[in-house]
């Protein structure tokens, strides 16, 4: 991950993040718009996020639209890189 | 804690209450799962990287170098002038949200006052501190 600011300097005083947060499905919404304001603010390769998905309740539940639906929201069907468990 | 890597950005576990934690604390409502989520990134974070844990009610509304830039900077790994520290959000929850379920059997909560909005949505910036030595040393399943 390269160590470079918003604005694409090089700058070794600039630190990287990981960026975490939970959620269970009640506040799935909440989830996509604090994704969205990540995604909006911070230039791809500055970051990591971690999402954890209390109960695994949209990752196991029947209706899979939450969690598809937050995976369009991060691109994430883009080279194959999506590992199914 | 099961750990699907959609890309190598982004990343879900599955925190699994009934593994991790007490019975006691099981119901999400009482937010014990947060330090444990905290600890356990903790574990693999990088010396040049700095932890923000955000309520999902946080939103970002400018770059990260614009935002909190001299709480950022001052955390870095080349100064390190700054501890860890929590940042209220504008934004809120009500009371009743954000008390356990239980609780109104032992204390009764006026309806009015539980309606009642809340500020200070969690913001956590973290680096490597003795604190954060020690939340690292919880044990995550």
């Amino acid at each position: 991950m390269e160590n470079v600011n918003n604005e694409g300097k090089n700058d070794s005083l600039f630190p990287q993040f990981v960026l975490v947060t939970a959620s269970d499905a009640t506040h799935y919404p909440y989830v996509r718009g604090a994704i969205s304001s990540v995604q909006e603010h911070y230039r791809a390769g500055t970051y990591r996020l971690i999402y954890h998905d209390l109960d695994g309740e949209l990752s196991r539940a029947a209706d899979k639209s939450m969690i598809n639906e937050l995976k369009r929201v991060c691109n994430l069907e883009v080279g194959g890189l999506v590992a199914e468990h | 804690m099961e750990v699907v890597q959609w890309n190598s950005s982004f990343q879900v576990r599955i925190f699994n209450s009934s593994e991790l934690l007490p019975s006691e604390v099981h119901d999400k409502h009482s937010y014990s799962w947060k330090v444990l989520i905290i600890a356990s990134v903790f574990h693999e974070l990088a010396p040049q990287e700095l932890l923000i844990y955000f309520d999902t009610s946080i939103r970002f509304r400018s770059p990260a170098d614009n935002f909190g830039a001299k709480f950022f900077l001052a955390m870095g790994t080349s100064s390190q002038q700054l501890a860890p520290l929590q940042l209220g959000g504008s934004t809120s929850v009500t009371v009743a949200f954000a008390t356990h379920p239980t609780m109104s059997s032992w204390i009764p909560i006026d309806p009015l006052v539980a309606k009642a909005n809340m500020r200070e949505a969690n913001l956590m910036l973290w680096r490597r501190t003795e604190a954060s030595r020690q939340v690292k040393n919880l044990k995550v399943g």
